[in-house]
């Protein structure tokens, strides 16, 4: 940070006029500020990992030892869809598989041939013996198919599994996902919650800010306002790009959790839900005076979210008031499009209202923001 | 210490009334709601003056310079700075506020360069911070600097941008004495660098030591404006002589004396005729007495208190 091209003795020199030299160097310093802001990563990376954390390790299920006999280029799909912690897989053919489960050296076995192009069927094996053992082997071996179906899911039609009925074409459904997978189930919603937070967390930053007289001095120099937005913008996408590679990829090494088939539409949706819950920051700021207040109402907006907009379980499944609450919150919206594309299959047509939805909540938001917002300490 | 003050007014310059004008205000008015903070002021500053505004809290001095800076606007009047409105000056501004102003999490020297860019400019960290005695403070966080340090780092900040014009709002409140002192120093000596000066204060001895204009701002309006001579001899007030000296040897008659009193072992003198006074001191008491002398000469305070009815020290508690 120390200038070089600036002689010793004197002490500034010009470099331009264009906005660009004030955008760069505000966004670095807000990044430069989350990063060492203590707060910030603690609720906003670390909270939200444990949640995964925590979650995905309460109902995950023991691992069990699985034959699977499947043409090779599939095995590595397999590998993919069968998380490691809950599967322990052994690659064999379809005989020695067979032998496996008769002597009980295998749990199941998941014979898989894709041979007539493009449905791909697996074969669910069970030692019939294994009376007591064989409905919880049927719920695994169930849970495995859904997992390939998963993992397969930009492939066209879904596995057959021969014990597994076929998900509608479409996706997934969230509660057969919340049931055979939760952390597939789980990751997704946490990570919308992780953006909103850090979106109300930058507006907790932006009063304190104000309360100081940092943004008055800002407002002082030349760099016009766009450029302090622009600035805010910027560095909360940052945070939101440490908190997609921290919370998915420890929860990739722990459980197996993915970005799914569709990158470029998730990060469409991520785009957009870190604008809107970053125009609630803003909004946040403008209307409260304190910090405590600021603290007190991100609270009250991100609390409820967290658990009614179904980020813990599936909404079908919820009660029908619990279900009318959750159309009214953003979070609903934008924690359905990041499971829809993570782990449901859904295309980006398919979330095309939620990202609509989103959006319009945020430029409203975001209106009535700038309308309120100030650069003036309280009492000036 | 009263005494170097004539020393210093006379080193400084009189402003040449031909040199143009950095600020430029007429008939400035400004309500907070029904409340009025500047009643038709006008302000005149020089390129290359020293101007101090002198005034209690809410007397409109802050208000006033927010305008200049283009922080505020305003309900009627003329305001230029730089021969522009003070939005587009702003680029040729330094600006100290009073708040903090800081974020907690950056260094100094992070600090001095994230607004050095914002004005466009490539700050020279080391050298602004050696300017405020902080040169070993380079990578420490505003959050661990004391009061006093934080005000000088924003006084540092002012130069960022190699501004024309540095407009300082009570750039010394809060200081200790030493650091007072230094910048004062690092005030005159932007001013020997050509850059004009804008100030508050409401520290009488600071613009007498700085200011070559010093203009008495009161209830939103200006109450008197000048030199601090001119002030001073424009209220016609007597300087203060002490001297320790019996009661017997009365002193009330000595010529050029208006007023006298004995109190504790030492006579105080009131007189416009300093020099004359002390002449005929020495003759009477000898050279010895003189030892013991103390001259207060007339000063700002006086003036104040003349002009705005009240004492300035008292008003800015």
């Amino acid at each position: 940070m120390r200038s070089s091209q600036v002689p010793p003795g004197e002490l500034s020199r010009p470099l331009g006029t264009g906005p660009w030299i004030p955008l760069v160097a505000l966004t670095l310093a807000n990044v430069k500020v989350l990063y060492r802001n203590r707060q910030v990563l603690v609720f906003n990376v670390l909270v939200p990992l444990l949640l995964i954390v925590i979650f995905g390790g309460l109902f995950q299920r023991s691992a069990v030892t699985v034959d699977v006999s499947a043409p090779a280029p599939d095995y590595p799909v397999l590998r993919q869809a069968l998380p490691r912690s809950s599967f322990h897989l052994v690659r064999t053919t379809a005989t020695t598989a067979r032998a496996d489960v008769l002597n009980n050296r295998a749990a199941f076995a998941l014979v898989v041939t894709s041979a007539v192009d493009p449905g791909v069927t697996v074969r669910i094996l069970e030692n019939s013996s294994n009376v007591t053992e064989n409905g919880s082997f049927t719920a695994e071996a169930e849970a495995a198919v859904a997992g390939l179906n998963q993992a397969l899911l930009d492939r066209s039609p879904a596995v057959a599994g021969v014990v597994q009925s076929v998900h509608a074409p479409g996706g997934l459904n969230s509660d057969a996902l919340a049931n055979n997978n939760y952390i597939a189930f789980l990751a997704p919603g946490v990570l919308a919650y992780a953006v909103l937070a850090g979106g109300l967390s930058a507006g907790l930053r932006l009063v304190g800010d104000r309360e100081q007289g940092t943004l008055r001095r800002i407002r002082a120099t030349p760099a016009p306002a766009w450029v302090f937005l622009a600035a805010s913008v910027l560095s909360q996408l940052v945070l939101v790009a440490i908190q997609i590679a921290v919370l998915l990829g420890i929860g990739h090494v722990l459980y197996g959790i993915g970005l799914g088939p569709r990158p470029l539409p998730l990060l469409l949706v991520l785009l957009v839900g870190s604008l809107c819950f970053l125009a609630a920051g803003f909004l946040v700021a403008a209307l409260s005076r304190r910090e405590q207040a600021a603290v007190v109402m991100s609270n009250l907006i991100s609390l409820p979210q967290l658990f009614v907009a179904g980020v813990f379980y599936p909404l079908s499944g919820a009660p029908a008031w619990l279900q009318k609450l959750s159309i009214v919150m953003p979070l609903t919206y934008f924690s359905d499009a990041l499971r829809g594309l993570m782990a449901e299959g859904q295309t980006l047509g398919e979330v095309t209202n939620d990202i609509l939805i989103l959006l319009g909540v945020g430029v409203a938001v975001l209106v009535v923001a700038a309308r309120t917002f100030r650069f003036e300490p309280s009492g000036h | 210490m009263r005494r170097s003050n004539a020393i210093a007014l006379a080193t400084t310059p009189p402003a040449d009334p031909d040199r143009p004008l950095a600020i430029d205000v007429r008939d400035l008015r400004k309500s907070y709601g029904p409340v009025p903070a500047v009643r038709g002021l006008d302000l005149t500053v020089r390129r290359g003056q020293i101007v101090a505004l002198l005034g209690p809290n809410g007397a409109g001095k802050t208000t006033t310079m927010e305008i200049i800076e283009g922080l505020k606007p305003f309900d009627s009047g003329k305001v230029e700075v730089l021969g522009t409105s003070p939005s587009q000056a702003r680029r040729r501004i330094g600006v100290q506020l009073q708040e903090g102003a800081l974020y907690d999490d950056l260094t100094c020297a992070e600090t001095l360069d994230l607004f050095g860019r914002l004005y466009g400019y490539q700050a020279n960290p080391a050298a602004l911070l050696a300017l405020v005695d902080m040169e070993e403070m380079l990578d420490r966080r505003a959050s661990a600097l004391s009061g006093g340090q934080k005000r000088r780092l924003q006084i540092a900040l002012t130069l960022c941008n190699d501004p024309e014009l540095v407009i300082l709002d009570e750039p010394t409140t809060g200081l200790d004495p030493l650091s007072r002192r230094q910048t004062w120093e690092m005030i005159r000596h932007l001013h020997q660098q050509g850059r004009t000066v804008l100030l508050t204060t409401h520290y009488i001895e600071e613009a007498e030591q700085l200011a070559e204009h010093v203009v008495i701002i009161d209830r939103g309006l200006v109450v008197a404006e000048g030199s601090p001579q001119q002030l001073v001899a424009g209220l016609g007030a007597a300087a203060r002589i002490s001297v320790a000296a019996a009661e017997s040897c009365d002193l009330t008659t000595l010529p050029g004396v208006l007023r006298s009193r004995w109190e504790a072992g030492r006579w105080e003198l009131q007189t416009k005729e300093v020099g004359a006074v002390l002449a005929e001191l020495g003759a009477r008491l000898g050279e010895e007495a003189l030892r013991d002398v103390t001259v207060q000469p007339p000063n700002l305070e006086d003036v104040f208190l003349q002009s705005a009815g009240r004492h300035l020290s008292e008003s800015a508690e």
